[in-house]
Protein backbone atom coordinates (compact mmCIF):
# COMPACT_ATOMS: atom_id res chain seq x y z
CA UNK A 1 0.00 0.00 0.00
CA UNK A 2 1.42 3.24 -0.68
CA UNK A 3 1.92 6.12 1.77
CA UNK A 4 -0.97 8.13 0.43
CA UNK A 5 -3.07 5.09 0.47
CA UNK A 6 -2.19 4.74 4.05
CA UNK A 7 -2.90 8.20 4.75
CA UNK A 8 -6.52 8.17 3.51
CA UNK A 9 -7.50 5.14 5.33
CA UNK A 10 -6.14 6.93 9.04
CA UNK A 11 -8.43 9.70 7.41
CA UNK A 12 -10.92 7.38 7.37
CA UNK A 13 -13.77 8.89 9.77
CA UNK A 14 -13.71 7.36 13.50
CA UNK A 15 -17.64 5.09 13.11
CA UNK A 16 -16.15 3.67 10.07
CA UNK A 17 -13.27 2.50 11.37
CA UNK A 18 -14.95 1.00 14.23
CA UNK A 19 -17.05 -0.64 11.82
CA UNK A 20 -14.98 -2.16 9.84
CA UNK A 21 -11.48 -1.16 10.38
CA UNK A 22 -8.78 0.40 8.68
CA UNK A 23 -8.55 -2.14 5.97
CA UNK A 24 -11.99 -3.10 4.62
CA UNK A 25 -10.73 -6.06 2.83
CA UNK A 26 -8.71 -7.33 5.74
CA UNK A 27 -11.80 -7.23 7.97
CA UNK A 28 -14.10 -8.79 5.13
CA UNK A 29 -11.47 -11.91 5.44
CA UNK A 30 -11.56 -11.82 8.84
CA UNK A 31 -15.47 -11.79 9.10
CA UNK A 32 -15.36 -14.93 6.35
CA UNK A 33 -12.90 -16.70 8.45
CA UNK A 34 -14.89 -16.36 11.78
CA UNK A 35 -18.06 -17.51 9.83
CA UNK A 36 -16.10 -20.43 8.92
CA UNK A 37 -15.00 -21.48 11.75
CA UNK A 38 -18.38 -21.05 13.41
CA UNK A 39 -19.88 -22.65 10.69
CA UNK A 40 -17.29 -25.79 10.93
CA UNK A 41 -17.59 -26.00 14.65
CA UNK A 42 -21.39 -25.80 15.53
CA UNK A 43 -22.49 -27.83 12.48
CA UNK A 44 -19.74 -30.47 13.16
CA UNK A 45 -17.50 -30.64 16.40
CA UNK A 46 -20.39 -28.86 18.45
CA UNK A 47 -23.97 -29.32 17.35
CA UNK A 48 -26.35 -27.08 19.59
CA UNK A 49 -29.75 -29.13 20.01
CA UNK A 50 -32.89 -28.01 22.31
CA UNK A 51 -34.14 -30.64 24.39
CA UNK A 52 -37.92 -31.56 24.21
CA UNK A 53 -39.29 -33.85 26.35
CA UNK A 54 -39.05 -35.13 29.49
CA UNK A 55 -37.45 -38.62 28.99
CA UNK A 56 -34.24 -36.95 30.47
CA UNK A 57 -35.53 -35.10 33.49
CA UNK A 58 -34.77 -34.23 36.18
CA UNK A 59 -31.32 -34.09 34.49
CA UNK A 60 -31.66 -32.54 31.59
CA UNK A 61 -35.02 -30.14 31.52
CA UNK A 62 -37.50 -29.79 28.63
CA UNK A 63 -37.04 -26.85 26.50
CA UNK A 64 -33.34 -26.83 27.73
CA UNK A 65 -30.38 -26.46 25.33
CA UNK A 66 -27.32 -28.97 25.49
CA UNK A 67 -24.35 -29.37 22.69
CA UNK A 68 -23.40 -32.56 21.52
CA UNK A 69 -19.65 -32.97 21.03
CA UNK A 70 -19.25 -35.22 18.33
CA UNK A 71 -15.58 -35.60 18.65
CA UNK A 72 -14.98 -38.04 21.47
CA UNK A 73 -16.78 -41.35 19.75
CA UNK A 74 -13.90 -40.65 16.91
CA UNK A 75 -11.01 -41.92 18.56
CA UNK A 76 -12.92 -43.91 21.60
CA UNK A 77 -15.64 -45.79 22.53
CA UNK A 78 -18.72 -44.66 24.23
CA UNK A 79 -18.64 -44.83 28.35
CA UNK A 80 -21.36 -46.16 30.68
CA UNK A 81 -22.94 -43.49 31.99
CA UNK A 82 -22.31 -41.00 29.73
CA UNK A 83 -25.53 -38.66 28.08
CA UNK A 84 -25.55 -39.32 24.46
CA UNK A 85 -27.03 -38.43 21.28
CA UNK A 86 -28.69 -40.74 18.81
CA UNK A 87 -29.36 -39.68 15.22
CA UNK A 88 -32.53 -40.85 13.26
CA UNK A 89 -32.17 -41.40 9.66
CA UNK A 90 -30.24 -37.67 10.05
CA UNK A 91 -28.78 -35.19 12.61
CA UNK A 92 -32.04 -33.28 12.44
CA UNK A 93 -33.97 -34.71 15.41
CA UNK A 94 -32.05 -36.85 17.76
CA UNK A 95 -32.79 -38.86 21.26
CA UNK A 96 -30.81 -37.85 24.15
CA UNK A 97 -30.27 -41.12 26.30
CA UNK A 98 -27.98 -42.22 29.24
CA UNK A 99 -26.00 -45.48 28.21
CA UNK A 100 -26.69 -48.10 30.66
CA UNK A 101 -24.98 -51.52 29.33
CA UNK A 102 -21.81 -52.05 27.11
CA UNK A 103 -21.49 -54.54 24.55
CA UNK A 104 -21.02 -58.08 25.49
CA UNK A 105 -22.77 -57.31 28.45
CA UNK A 106 -25.45 -59.14 30.29
CA UNK A 107 -28.58 -56.74 31.37
CA UNK A 108 -32.03 -57.19 33.44
CA UNK A 109 -34.05 -54.80 35.24
CA UNK A 110 -36.11 -56.12 38.04
CA UNK A 111 -38.43 -54.01 40.21
CA UNK A 112 -36.86 -51.09 38.64
CA UNK A 113 -33.23 -51.88 39.36
CA UNK A 114 -30.94 -52.40 36.67
CA UNK A 115 -28.11 -55.34 36.83
CA UNK A 116 -24.93 -55.48 34.82
CA UNK A 117 -23.74 -59.43 34.52
CA UNK A 118 -25.59 -59.77 37.42
CA UNK A 119 -24.13 -56.66 39.54
CA UNK A 120 -26.29 -54.26 40.97
CA UNK A 121 -25.38 -50.70 38.76
CA UNK A 122 -25.84 -47.44 41.13
CA UNK A 123 -27.70 -44.93 39.32
CA UNK A 124 -28.06 -41.97 41.69
CA UNK A 125 -29.90 -39.47 38.40
CA UNK A 126 -32.64 -41.78 38.42
CA UNK A 127 -35.63 -40.49 40.91
CA UNK A 128 -38.76 -42.75 41.53
CA UNK A 129 -37.97 -45.42 38.90
CA UNK A 130 -41.73 -47.71 37.95
CA UNK A 131 -40.98 -51.11 38.77
CA UNK A 132 -39.55 -52.06 35.90
CA UNK A 133 -38.98 -55.56 34.66
CA UNK A 134 -36.67 -56.88 31.84
CA UNK A 135 -35.56 -60.40 31.86
CA UNK A 136 -31.63 -61.25 31.43
CA UNK A 137 -30.49 -59.68 27.66
CA UNK A 138 -26.71 -60.24 26.50
CA UNK A 139 -26.26 -57.38 24.35
CA UNK A 140 -24.28 -57.84 20.83
CA UNK A 141 -20.94 -57.10 20.09
CA UNK A 142 -21.95 -53.65 18.98
CA UNK A 143 -24.67 -52.91 20.80
CA UNK A 144 -25.74 -50.92 23.94
CA UNK A 145 -28.37 -50.30 26.09
CA UNK A 146 -29.77 -46.55 26.73
CA UNK A 147 -32.47 -45.09 28.56
CA UNK A 148 -33.30 -41.95 29.84
CA UNK A 149 -33.26 -40.70 33.35
CA UNK A 150 -36.65 -39.98 33.64
CA UNK A 151 -38.02 -43.94 34.51
CA UNK A 152 -41.32 -43.02 36.11
CA UNK A 153 -43.59 -43.99 33.48
CA UNK A 154 -43.96 -47.37 32.30
CA UNK A 155 -41.23 -49.42 30.14
CA UNK A 156 -43.77 -49.30 27.34
CA UNK A 157 -43.95 -45.44 27.33
CA UNK A 158 -40.32 -44.96 27.36
CA UNK A 159 -38.30 -44.38 24.35
CA UNK A 160 -34.98 -46.43 24.69
CA UNK A 161 -33.91 -49.45 24.62
CA UNK A 162 -31.13 -51.10 22.28
CA UNK A 163 -28.91 -48.77 19.86
CA UNK A 164 -25.97 -50.20 17.58
CA UNK A 165 -22.48 -48.34 17.60
CA UNK A 166 -23.06 -46.46 14.23
CA UNK A 167 -25.81 -44.42 15.91
CA UNK A 168 -24.35 -42.79 18.83
CA UNK A 169 -23.13 -39.68 16.99
CA UNK A 170 -21.99 -37.64 19.94
CA UNK A 171 -22.06 -36.95 23.83
CA UNK A 172 -23.86 -34.58 25.57
CA UNK A 173 -21.17 -31.21 26.88
CA UNK A 174 -23.45 -30.37 29.88
CA UNK A 175 -24.84 -33.51 31.94
CA UNK A 176 -26.73 -31.37 34.07
CA UNK A 177 -26.58 -30.73 38.20
CA UNK A 178 -24.60 -33.74 39.98
CA UNK A 179 -27.20 -35.68 42.27
CA UNK A 180 -26.39 -35.36 45.72
CA UNK B 1 -9.02 -11.02 -19.18
CA UNK B 2 -6.59 -13.16 -17.21
CA UNK B 3 -6.25 -16.58 -18.10
CA UNK B 4 -6.99 -17.88 -14.55
CA UNK B 5 -9.78 -15.23 -14.77
CA UNK B 6 -10.95 -17.21 -17.43
CA UNK B 7 -10.48 -19.87 -16.04
CA UNK B 8 -12.89 -19.08 -12.99
CA UNK B 9 -15.53 -17.79 -14.86
CA UNK B 10 -15.68 -21.13 -16.84
CA UNK B 11 -16.11 -23.16 -13.52
CA UNK B 12 -18.52 -20.62 -11.98
CA UNK B 13 -20.47 -20.58 -15.17
CA UNK B 14 -20.45 -24.72 -15.34
CA UNK B 15 -21.60 -24.86 -11.51
CA UNK B 16 -24.41 -22.54 -11.78
CA UNK B 17 -25.42 -24.71 -15.40
CA UNK B 18 -25.44 -27.55 -13.14
CA UNK B 19 -27.58 -26.01 -10.41
CA UNK B 20 -30.01 -24.54 -13.01
CA UNK B 21 -30.32 -27.87 -14.69
CA UNK B 22 -30.83 -30.01 -11.94
CA UNK B 23 -33.18 -27.63 -10.80
CA UNK B 24 -35.12 -27.70 -14.16
CA UNK B 25 -34.77 -31.95 -14.93
CA UNK B 26 -34.31 -33.11 -11.06
CA UNK B 27 -33.37 -36.69 -10.41
CA UNK B 28 -36.07 -39.15 -9.43
CA UNK B 29 -34.38 -39.03 -5.80
CA UNK B 30 -34.96 -35.55 -5.74
CA UNK B 31 -38.36 -35.84 -6.91
CA UNK B 32 -39.15 -38.55 -4.10
CA UNK B 33 -37.98 -36.09 -1.68
CA UNK B 34 -39.27 -33.14 -2.80
CA UNK B 35 -42.97 -34.93 -3.05
CA UNK B 36 -42.58 -35.77 0.64
CA UNK B 37 -41.81 -32.10 2.02
CA UNK B 38 -44.43 -31.11 -0.24
CA UNK B 39 -46.79 -33.87 1.31
CA UNK B 40 -45.92 -32.42 4.60
CA UNK B 41 -46.24 -28.78 4.21
CA UNK B 42 -50.27 -29.76 2.34
CA UNK B 43 -50.83 -31.88 6.02
CA UNK B 44 -50.26 -28.63 7.35
CA UNK B 45 -51.55 -26.39 5.46
CA UNK B 46 -54.36 -24.32 7.30
CA UNK B 47 -57.62 -23.59 5.34
CA UNK B 48 -60.46 -21.04 5.81
CA UNK B 49 -61.91 -23.87 8.20
CA UNK B 50 -64.36 -24.34 5.84
CA UNK B 51 -66.17 -27.82 5.18
CA UNK B 52 -65.02 -27.99 1.45
CA UNK B 53 -61.72 -26.96 1.70
CA UNK B 54 -61.00 -28.75 4.58
CA UNK B 55 -62.29 -32.02 2.39
CA UNK B 56 -59.87 -30.50 -0.72
CA UNK B 57 -56.64 -30.15 1.59
CA UNK B 58 -57.52 -33.99 2.92
CA UNK B 59 -58.15 -35.19 -0.92
CA UNK B 60 -54.96 -33.22 -1.89
CA UNK B 61 -52.55 -35.21 0.73
CA UNK B 62 -54.80 -38.38 -0.22
CA UNK B 63 -53.11 -37.67 -3.74
CA UNK B 64 -50.33 -38.67 -2.69
CA UNK B 65 -50.87 -42.12 -2.38
CA UNK B 66 -51.26 -44.85 -4.73
CA UNK B 67 -54.61 -46.23 -5.53
CA UNK B 68 -53.62 -49.25 -3.23
CA UNK B 69 -50.93 -48.38 -0.18
CA UNK B 70 -51.27 -49.11 3.39
CA UNK B 71 -49.82 -47.15 6.45
CA UNK B 72 -48.56 -48.79 9.42
CA UNK B 73 -47.16 -46.30 11.99
CA UNK B 74 -46.79 -47.54 15.77
CA UNK B 75 -44.75 -45.12 17.45
CA UNK B 76 -44.10 -45.13 21.46
CA UNK B 77 -46.14 -42.81 23.24
CA UNK B 78 -48.35 -41.98 19.40
CA UNK B 79 -51.96 -43.41 18.46
CA UNK B 80 -51.22 -46.30 16.40
CA UNK B 81 -52.13 -45.98 12.43
CA UNK B 82 -53.25 -48.48 10.14
CA UNK B 83 -55.07 -47.76 7.53
CA UNK B 84 -55.14 -48.94 3.57
CA UNK B 85 -57.89 -47.31 2.03
CA UNK B 86 -58.07 -43.86 0.79
CA UNK B 87 -61.46 -42.73 2.63
CA UNK B 88 -60.32 -43.75 5.84
CA UNK B 89 -57.63 -41.66 5.03
CA UNK B 90 -59.39 -38.39 4.28
CA UNK B 91 -62.11 -39.25 7.41
CA UNK B 92 -58.32 -39.39 9.48
CA UNK B 93 -57.25 -36.20 7.64
CA UNK B 94 -60.38 -34.33 8.26
CA UNK B 95 -60.45 -35.22 11.92
CA UNK B 96 -57.18 -34.15 12.46
CA UNK B 97 -58.54 -31.17 11.11
CA UNK B 98 -61.34 -30.39 13.16
CA UNK B 99 -59.57 -31.30 16.54
CA UNK B 100 -58.69 -28.05 17.90
CA UNK B 101 -55.53 -29.23 19.16
CA UNK B 102 -52.90 -27.90 15.92
CA UNK B 103 -50.66 -30.59 14.95
CA UNK B 104 -47.14 -30.00 12.97
CA UNK B 105 -46.10 -32.66 11.01
CA UNK B 106 -42.06 -32.95 9.30
CA UNK B 107 -40.31 -35.39 6.99
CA UNK B 108 -36.71 -34.81 7.81
CA UNK B 109 -33.73 -36.54 6.92
CA UNK B 110 -35.05 -38.13 3.60
CA UNK B 111 -32.49 -41.26 2.69
CA UNK B 112 -33.19 -43.43 -0.04
CA UNK B 113 -32.24 -46.80 0.32
CA UNK B 114 -33.63 -48.35 -3.19
CA UNK B 115 -34.50 -46.20 -5.99
CA UNK B 116 -35.32 -47.84 -9.47
CA UNK B 117 -37.07 -46.50 -12.60
CA UNK B 118 -40.51 -47.26 -11.35
CA UNK B 119 -39.46 -48.11 -7.43
CA UNK B 120 -38.42 -46.35 -4.51
CA UNK B 121 -38.05 -46.50 -0.98
CA UNK B 122 -36.78 -43.76 1.21
CA UNK B 123 -36.45 -43.63 4.67
CA UNK B 124 -37.05 -40.72 6.49
CA UNK B 125 -37.80 -39.15 10.56
CA UNK B 126 -41.23 -37.94 10.57
CA UNK B 127 -41.93 -35.65 13.35
CA UNK B 128 -45.53 -34.55 15.07
CA UNK B 129 -45.45 -31.60 17.36
CA UNK B 130 -49.33 -31.44 19.05
CA UNK B 131 -49.71 -27.64 20.48
CA UNK B 132 -49.50 -27.53 23.99
CA UNK B 133 -47.53 -30.88 24.54
CA UNK B 134 -44.45 -31.32 25.83
CA UNK B 135 -43.25 -34.62 24.09
CA UNK B 136 -43.07 -34.19 20.29
CA UNK B 137 -43.72 -37.90 18.40
CA UNK B 138 -40.94 -39.04 16.64
CA UNK B 139 -40.41 -42.04 14.47
CA UNK B 140 -38.43 -43.44 11.48
CA UNK B 141 -40.66 -44.31 8.84
CA UNK B 142 -40.02 -46.19 5.84
CA UNK B 143 -41.65 -44.85 2.61
CA UNK B 144 -42.49 -47.44 -0.77
CA UNK B 145 -43.00 -45.00 -3.85
CA UNK B 146 -44.15 -46.50 -7.06
CA UNK B 147 -44.21 -44.41 -10.06
CA UNK B 148 -47.88 -44.68 -11.71
CA UNK B 149 -48.49 -42.67 -14.59
CA UNK B 150 -44.81 -40.92 -14.45
CA UNK B 151 -46.02 -39.51 -11.31
CA UNK B 152 -44.24 -40.92 -7.63
CA UNK B 153 -47.23 -42.50 -5.53
CA UNK B 154 -46.70 -43.98 -2.15
CA UNK B 155 -47.37 -47.23 -1.75
CA UNK B 156 -46.76 -48.41 2.01
CA UNK B 157 -45.53 -46.32 5.12
CA UNK B 158 -44.27 -48.48 8.32
CA UNK B 159 -42.28 -47.70 11.49
CA UNK B 160 -38.63 -48.63 11.38
CA UNK B 161 -37.71 -48.84 15.22
CA UNK B 162 -34.70 -47.11 16.30
CA UNK B 163 -34.25 -48.84 19.29
CA UNK B 164 -34.88 -52.75 19.61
Amino acid sequence: MSALESDQTDMAPLWRRILIGRNPRITLLRAALIGLICWTTFRHVLLPVRISGISMEPTLRNGSVNLINWLPYWWREPRRGEIVAIRTTGTSVMYLKRIIALPNETVEIRAGRVFINGEPLAESYVKNPDPWEMPPRRLGPDEYLVFGDNRSMPMELHVAGVVKRDRIVGKAIWHGKPTP
Amino acid sequence: MKKWHKHLVLLVALLVGAMVLRALIPSDERRVHVLLAQMARDINEQTRGGMLSDLAAANRVADYFGPEFEIRINATGAPELDISDRSELIQMLLSARKSRRGVKVAILDPQTVAISKTNAVVEATGKAEVSGETDVFVSELRFTLVKIDRRWRIRRVETIRTFE
